[in-house]
C-alpha cells in the first residue's frame, strides 16, 4: 500500500491525543489512589481509636471477658483482618482467635519493625501509626498500631496495678484488608481507561474523516489529474468549489494545464506548418514537370481540337490541370511564409482596410457588419500586410458562414490584460451557422477545408502562421445555429522604442 | 554547315522538352534540343539561335550559369528561363541576371507561346540587350534617373512614399494586339517577384507580370483598362500600370537596379515611337 497523509496524520493525532488522555488519566488516578488511601488511614485511626475507647472501661475494670468479647465482636466485622492487643514484652493479650492468645511477636517481625528497627532508638507514638503492605496473597492491607498508654486510671486501679513509670503498657494492632478499595480503584482506572481509549479513536476517526473531506480527497483528485496530464491527457480540468489555498492550487493547476496544451498546440502547429513548408517545396518542384506534361500537351490538342465534344473534354483536362497548377501555387505561397517586417501599425486601420477590401463582396452577399473600434488603441509593432491578410481571411470566411436572410458581422478593436500580458484584440464574430465542436480543434490545421472547391484549407493555418510569428494568439469559439467568433490577440507589451521603425 | 534555329531548348526531364517541341513546331518555329548547359553552349557555337529557352535547374550547371554566359557573349540572344520551382528569389535573380522573362512550370499552350513570339519579336526589332543600355545611350523617359528596374520587364517610381508601377523594354511593341487585361484591384496585396497581372493576346498568347515590388495597390490606371494598347504605346509615360503602397521598400530595393547618372531628360514622346512599328 502506498504511503498516504490521511494515516499519517491519524497516527499522529492517536498518539498525541493518546499520550494527552493517558497523562491526565495517569495523574488523575494517582490522585485518587492517594485521597482513597488518606480516606482509609483516616478511618482505620478512628476504627482504631473506637476499639480502645470501647474496651478502656473493661480494662480498666479488669474485665478480661468483656474485652475479649468487644474484640471478639469487632474483629467479626467485614473488612477486617485481624485485631490484636499485645503487652509490652510482646505476648497477645486479646485477639479474636482464641489461639493466639499467649503467643509472642518477636520485635522483628514486620509488625513490629515500624518502631522496632534494630540499632534505632524507640519512637514516641503520640497517635497510632499506620502502614500499608501486602499479604501472602497479594492483597492489600493496611496495618495501624495505636499505643496503649499509662494512665493515672490504670496505675491507681487495684487490680493489676501498672507501675506508674511505665509509660506504654501494650499496643493495640488492627490490620483492615483494603480488597475493597483495590477493587473500586481498579474498577475506576478501567472505565477511565476506557473512556480515554474509546475518546482517542472517535477523535481520531472524526479528524481523520475531516482531514479526508477537506483535504484528501481534493489532493487525490489533484492526483489522479497531474497522473492524466503526465499521461499527456491535457484537456482535464479539476473542478475547483473552495475559496481557500486547495482551491487556489486547484485552480492554477487547472491554468497551467491550460497553457501547456496552448503550447504544446503551438509547437505541434508550428512544426506542423514547417513540415508541411518543406514537403510543399518538394512536391511543387517534383508534380510541376508532369503537370506540365499534362497541361501543355491538353492545351495543345484542344489548339488544334475541331468537334465540340473533344474541345470540352479538353477544356475540362485544361481547366483542372490549372486548378491543379493553382493548388501547388497556394502550396508554395504557403510554404514561403516570411517573418514579418514590422513597423508600428494602427490595428483599427488595418481593419478599415481589411473591411474596404471584402466591403463589394459583403454587400453583394447582403451582410451588415457592426464596427466597435477602440479609438485610443495604441500602435503596435507589427506587419501590416500581414495582419490585413488574417483580417480579410476571417472576413471572407465569415462571409461563407450564412445560410439564413439575417446576416452579421461584429467586428471589433480591444486593449486588454490576459494572463498578466497587455494585449491589443481583434474581434471577428458573425451569427452564421457555426462549426461543428468535432471539427472545431481542426480547423487551424493546413488542408482543411469546409468549402469543398472553393478553397485550399490554407487559409486559416497562414493566419495562424501569421500571428503566431508575431508572438500572438488565435482562437475561435463557435456553435452550431448561432454563430462563430475569432479572437486574435497581440502582445502590446514591448513598447516601441525610437526609431525602430526602419 | 551553321543551320539557323530559332528556338534552342535546354531541358532535362523529356516530356516537357517534348511538350514544349509538339508546340513551337507547328508555329513554324525550327527548336533545337539539348538536355544540359554544356550541349547548350556547344550547339551555340555550332548554330545560330534567336531564344534560348531554358529550365533552371538542370544536372550539372544550372540555367543561370548559361544565361551569364549568353548575357556576356551574345548580348543580343534573349534567354527565357522555365523551371518548376519558382520562388521569388529565382524570379528576381533571373530578371537581375538579365534573363528575356521568366515562365514557371506547368505552363500552357498560350503562355509558352506568348513569352517565345514576345521574345522573337524583339530579336526581330534588334531592341534586346540582354543588360539595360548604359545611361549615356540611354533615350526617352526610360532614362528617369529616378526610376528603378526590375530587369527589362517593370519599372518603379518611388514619389511621396507611393510607388508608380509600369512595363519596361521586354515590353512595347512586342505584343500582339491586347484581347484582355487582367490587373489587380485597388486593396489586392501583390508581392514582388510573383504574377500580379496577366495579358491576354488576340493571337491567343498568354503574358504574366510579375510585380516589381510587395504592397497594397491603391489605384489602377484607367486610361490602360479603357485603352490597353497604352501598354505598346507609352509604356514609361500615360501607360503606367498601377500605383501601389509599397509594403517593405528597403529590402525590395536590392532587386531593383538604378540606371546610369541623371542627364537632361527630353520630352519622351517622339521618342517613344522607336518602340512601336
Amino acid at each position: 500500500m502506498k504511503p498516504r497523509i490521511v494515516h499519517r496524520v491519524l497516527l499522529i493525532v492517536g498518539l498525541v491525543a493518546l499520550s494527552v488522555f493517558g497523562a491526565s488519566a495517569w495523574l488523575a488516578d494517582r490522585a485518587r489512589g492517594r485521597e482513597l488511601s488518606a480516606l482509609v488511614e483516616r478511618q482505620a485511626l478512628i476504627l482504631s481509636d473506637t476499639i480502645r475507647g470501647a474496651t478502656r472501661s473493661a480494662m480498666l475494670l479488669n474485665e478480661r471477658d468483656m474485652v475479649h468479647g468487644i474484640v471478639g465482636q469487632i474483629g467479626r466485622q467485614h473488612g477486617i483482618e485481624k485485631i490484636r492487643v499485645y503487652n509490652k514484652e510482646g505476648e497477645v493479650i486479646f485477639s479474636p482467635d482464641a489461639a493466639l492468645v499467649g503467643t509472642k511477636v518477636d520485635q522483628r517481625s514486620e509488625a513490629c519493625d515500624g518502631c522496632h528497627s534494630p540499632g534505632k532508638p524507640v519512637p514516641e507514638l503520640a497517635a497510632g501509626l499506620t502502614r500499608f503492605f501486602r499479604d501472602s496473597n497479594g492483597h492489600r492491607q493496611l496495618g495501624v498500631i495505636t499505643p496503649i498508654r499509662n494512665e493515672p486510671a490504670c496505675s491507681n486501679s487495684g487490680c493489676h496495678a501498672h507501675p506508674a513509670d511505665q509509660k506504654v503498657l501494650g499496643v493495640l494492632d488492627v490490620t483492615l484488608s483494603l480488597a475493597d478499595v483495590d477493587r473500586a480503584v481498579g474498577a475506576g482506572r478501567r472505565s477511565a481507561l476506557a473512556i480515554a481509549l474509546g475518546g482517542v479513536a472517535a477523535l481520531s476517526l472524526l479528524l481523520a474523516a475531516i482531514f479526508h473531506g477537506w483535504v484528501g480527497k481534493p489532493v487525490e483528485a489533484l492526483l489522479a489529474a497531474t497522473e492524466k496530464v503526465a499521461a499527456g491527457e491535457l484537456g482535464h480540468r479539476v473542478k475547483v468549489a473552495r475559496a481557500d489555498e486547495l482551491g487556489r492550487l486547484t485552480e492554477s493547476f487547472n491554468q497551467m494545464t491550460t497553457r501547456l496544451a496552448e503550447a504544446r498546440h503551438q509547437v505541434y502547429q508550428s512544426n506542423k506548418l514547417a513540415s508541411v513548408g518543406r514537403l510543399a517545396a518538394g512536391i511543387a518542384h517534383e508534380i510541376n514537370n508532369p503537370l506540365t506534361g499534362v497541361l501543355t500537351y491538353s492545351s495543345f490538342l484542344l489548339k488544334r481540337a475541331t468537334d465540340d465534344e473533344s474541345r470540352q473534354d479538353l477544356e475540362t483536362i485544361v481547366h483542372e490541370t490549372k486548378r491543379c497548377r493553382d493548388i501547388v501555387r497556394g502550396l508554395l505561397d504557403f510554404a514561403r511564409q516570411v517573418p514579418p517586417k514590422k513597423s508600428q501599425v494602427d490595428l483599427n486601420a488595418i481593419v478599415d482596410r481589411a473591411l474596404d477590401i471584402v466591403d463589394n463582396q459583403l454587400r453583394v452577399q447582403n451582410i451588415q457588419v457592426t464596427k466597435s473600434l477602440l479609438a485610443e488603441l495604441p500602435a503596435i509593432s507589427a506587419d501590416a500586410n500581414q495582419l490585413q491578410q488574417v483580417v480579410v481571411n476571417l472576413l471572407v470566411n465569415a462571409a461563407d458562414a450564412f445560410e439564413g436572410a439575417d446576416r452579421q458581422i461584429f467586428l471589433a478593436t480591444d486593449r486588454k490584460r490576459v494572463d498578466g500580458r497587455e494585449v491589443a484584440e481583434i474581434k471577428v464574430a458573425d451569427n452564421g451557422v457555426g462549426i461543428p465542436e468535432k471539427i472545431l480543434g481542426k480547423i487551424f490545421e493546413p488542408f482543411f477545408t469546409t468549402k469543398e472547391h472553393k478553397g485550399t484549407g490554407l487559409g486559416l493555418a497562414v493566419s495562424w502562421g501569421i500571428v503566431s510569428e508575431h508572438g500572438g494568439t488565435i482562437a475561435v469559439e463557435s456553435k452550431v445555429g448561432r454563430g462563430t467568433t475569432f479572437t486574435v490577440r497581440l502582445p502590446l507589451d514591448s513598447p516601441p522604442a525610437p526609431g525602430s521603425e526602419s | 554547315v551553321r543551320t539557323a534555329y530559332d528556338v534552342l531548348l535546354v531541358e532535362d526531364e523529356p516530356v516537357v522538352r517534348e511538350a514544349a517541341t509538339r508546340i513551337l513546331r507547328p508555329e513554324g518555329l525550327a527548336v533545337d534540343r539539348v538536355e544540359d548547359v554544356a550541349g547548350a553552349l556547344a550547339e551555340l557555337r555550332k548554330h545560330d539561335h534567336k531564344v534560348v529557352l531554358s529550365d533552371l535547374m538542370l544536372p550539372g550547371f544550372s540555367g543561370f550559369d548559361l544565361l551569364e554566359r549568353v548575357t556576356g557573349e551574345r548580348p543580343m540572344l534573349p534567354v527565357i528561363l522555365i523551371t518548376g520551382y519558382a520562388t521569388i528569389e529565382n524570379a528576381l535573380a533571373a530578371f537581375k541576371k538579365g534573363a528575356f522573362d521568366f515562365l514557371p512550370k506547368p505552363f500552357d499552350v498560350p503562355e509558352l507561346l506568348g513569352v517565345v513570339r514576345r521574345a522573337l519579336a524583339a530579336v526581330e526589332r534588334g531592341v534586346w540587350r540582354s543588360l539595360p543600355p548604359p545611361a549615356a545611350t540611354n533615350t526617352g523617359e526610360a532614362r528617369n534617373p529616378t526610376r528603378r528596374f526590375l530587369g527589362q520587364h517593370a519599372w518603379v517610381e518611388i514619389a511621396g512614399g507611393v510607388a508608380t508601377c509600369g512595363l519596361a523594354e521586354s515590353w512595347p511593341g512586342l505584343l500582339a494586339p491586347i484581347r484582355e487585361l487582367r490587373l489587380p484591384a485597388p486593396g489586392d496585396h501583390v508581392t514582388q517577384g510573383l504574377a500580379c497581372a496577366e495579358i491576354a493576346a488576340e493571337d491567343d498568347s498568354i503574358h504574366r507580370i510579375w510585380a516589381p515590388l510587395s504592397g497594397t495597390v491603391l489605384e489602377i490606371n484607367p486610361d490602360v483598362q479603357g485603352d490597353p494598347d497604352l501598354l505598346n504605346r507609352a509604356p514609361f509615360s500615360s501607360g503606367w500600370l498601377a500605383r501601389v503602397a509599397p509594403a517593405d521598400l528597403e529590402t525590395e530595393l536590392d532587386a531593383l537596379t538604378l540606371r546610369g547618372a541623371p542627364a537632361p531628360a527630353p520630352s519622351g514622346g517622339e521618342k517613344e515611337k522607336r518602340w512601336s512599328s
